[in-house]
């Protein structure tokens, strides 16, 4: 993923891993930055996981591994500012790409 | 335990309340209430429930939820399921609901998701044959659609309905179609089509929603304990001190907020004191307290010892810590070397001095009554193992005198009882009293008097029962077991009648 024309992260390239479990699509694929290739931002741990609601309770059957991407590139896009989550020291330490069942998400409008 | 098996056999039943009526209420039959068990042990009497608060099984509130559901039908002639959802959005109170959807009921009807299903128009068939999830050609007969018209085959159907039972849980009641633009709500009806293997758990689900959102019942705190207390009416709701006694599992509770009895402390007092117990702001009025910042670079000091000559650590600054000045104006001028008498009520330092010797003393008062709070607590856990060895006691006194009776033994058991209910009063004593006005002079006076009074015989009590049998003085327990109860409900009674003052 390349970040998006006159946005912060422009020309910067990031890596992920898309994993599609066995219940794909029922349940959302696990989808994280891998390490060395990751933005700084808000809704991304150190670990690669992204605080994304469409990765945990927001998901449809109907979307595609097409509108998680887009929904990533969103939320880099309109970051104003490179800085971790607020809670990333609670969470860097996972193992990244879980099911993201009971998670609070930072902001549900991104 | 005093809470008495025969409460069972009572029956309630809803058939004579009146269809229109407030349905926030339940009413149960009035002859239905047990009269208190007169062999139950005096000492618990207390933490005997309140007329006409019932333990139920939670299957027997589905006829109530049934009835709801029936009303609503008819009223809004709307399908069952769709009630369902819409009582669920409005805390199942038929009175609210009808007032937002005479309203305006088609903004009601799409914000709960049942819009398509409450005005059935013919959905457009759609073009594509092949399900949208799976992207299998779709047969006639294998596809299923809610009323919104979006069309999966039975097999996604089937999936998404078991995950989201599965992993939702008990929030499963609110999802959604799968598709990822619509908002109508999943029902019983897909749920039974789909997976009819887990229609029950959805109605489970759908009936502890119901539970969870009557303001009149509340979910046993017992571990894995499938009762529900249900109060009279709204008025014995709001009362403080509703003890609720479960039969299944032995547990009281609060009838209000589900914690432990609490008496004399308020529900509310009590949710501050274990927030405040919980997260760690006492460390940081401990640090304002017995800290201050350096006056350059703000790092924060702690002076456990020596002079008033302070070199701060990180930025090497040299100040004096009365008056946070720097140490090369201190001399003569200021009572000589190592002394400052300097106070400068101008200087805005002062305000931090302020602040800091406020929260010296609140967290002094806090921790005043926490430790106070907190021994109790362990004492009680104490007496409610000793409890448990009891019986133990009870057998081998009884085998150490001649001729005694079971009955003559079982004084030990009523003391000890006493003990944890004392204790656990004595507990919730010092979150009271954490919380009153201290403008309430005269009531304070009078709250601790009897809190010293029931603490003395309390521990009293505490020793002559823990004393070894051959020199257990049976009279001297019974009576002190008396002594103690009396002061217990003299307290809850002081406060009872000083809660105006509180409040």
């Amino acid at each position: 993923m390349v970040g998006a024309k006159n946005t912060i992260y422009e020309g910067e390239v990031f890596k992920l891993r898309i994993m599609f479990p066995p219940q794909y699509p029922t349940v959302p694929p696990s989808v994280y930055f891998l390490k060395g290739n990751m933005p700084t931002h808000e809704h991304v741990y150190t670990n690669g996981d992204i605080c994304l609601s469409l990765l945990g309770k927001d998901w449809r059957p109907t979307m595609s591994a097409q509108s998680i991407a887009v929904s990533i590139l969103s939320i880099l896009s309109s970051a104003g500012s490179k800085s971790l989550p607020m809670d990333n020291a609670q969470h860097a330490t996972n193992k990244p790409g879980k099911y993201q069942k009971d998670w609070v998400y930072h902001d549900d409008r991104c | 335990m005093s809470s008495s098996a025969e409460e069972d056999e009572y029956e309630y039943d809803y058939s004579d309340e009146e269809v229109g009526d407030d349905d926030s209420g339940m009413d149960w039959n009035p002859s239905a209430i047990a009269s208190e068990n007169p062999n139950a042990a005096p000492t618990m009497m207390y933490v005997h429930q309140k007329k006409g608060i019932r333990i139920l099984p939670a299957n027997e509130l589905l006829p109530e939820m049934k009835r709801r559901l029936k009303d609503v039908t008819e009223i809004l002639d709307i399908s069952p399921a769709a009630a369902a959802v819409l009582l669920r959005a409005h805390n199942w109170s038929k009175e609210q609901l009808c007032e937002v959807f005479y309203a305006d009921s088609e903004k009601i009807l799409k914000k709960c998701g049942v819009n398509h299903r409450c005005n059935p128009k013919l959905p457009p068939k759609s073009s594509d044959d092949n399900c949208p999830i799976c992207y299998d050609e779709m047969k006639v007969g294998t596809k299923m659609a809610m009323p919104c018209g979006h069309e999966f085959c039975l097999d996604c159907w089937h999936d998404f309905c078991v995950n989201a039972i599965k992993q939702e849980g008990p929030s499963c009641v609110y999802s959604t179609c799968p598709d990822a633009s619509c908002t109508e709500c999943l029902t019983e009806v897909e749920v039974e089509t789909a997976c009819p293997d887990y229609l029950q758990k959805f109605q489970t689900f759908q009936l502890r929603n119901f539970v969870q959102s009557n303001t009149l019942t509340r979910w046993c705190p017992g571990i894995g304990c499938e009762r529900i207390a249900c109060a009279p009416n709204a008025s014995a709701m709001e009362q403080e001190g509703n003890v609720a006694h479960c039969d299944g599992c032995c547990t009281s509770f609060c009838l209000i907020c589900g914690e432990e009895p609490h008496a004399p402390s308020g529900c509310k007092d009590l949710a501050l004191w274990n927030e405040k117990c919980r997260n760690e702001s006492e460390t940081a009025n401990w640090i304002l307290a017995n800290t201050k910042s350096c006056p350059k670079c703000a790092s924060r000091i702690e002076k456990n010892q020596g002079c008033n000559h302070i070199t701060c650590q990180r930025c090497k600054h040299d100040f004096c810590w009365i008056c946070l000045q720097e140490w090369s104006t201190h001399g003569a001028n200021t009572g000589g070397y190592y002394k400052c008498n300097k106070y400068d009520s101008g200087n805005s330092d002062t305000a931090d001095q302020s602040d800091a010797a406020k929260a010296k003393r609140e967290l002094d008062r806090y921790l005043h009554y926490y430790k106070r709070f907190h021994a109790h607590s362990e004492a009680q856990t104490f007496a409610k193992k000793q409890l448990n060895e009891t019986e133990n006691r009870m057998v081998r006194l009884q085998e150490s005198s001649e001729n005694a009776k079971w009955s003559d033994v079982e004084f030990l058991k009523t003391a000890n009882e006493q003990l944890v209910e004392c204790r656990r009063v004595l507990k919730y004593t010092y979150v009271y009293a954490y919380y009153l006005n201290s403008s309430a002079k005269m009531q304070k006076e009078r709250f601790e008097n009897h809190q010293e009074m029931l603490e003395k015989f309390t521990e009293n009590l505490s020793e002559l029962s823990e004393k070894p049998l051959d020199q257990m003085d049976r009279t001297e327990v019974v009576n002190t077991t008396r002594v103690v109860d009396r002061f217990m409900k003299n307290i809850l009674q002081c406060v009872d009648e000083g809660m105006d003052i509180h409040l």
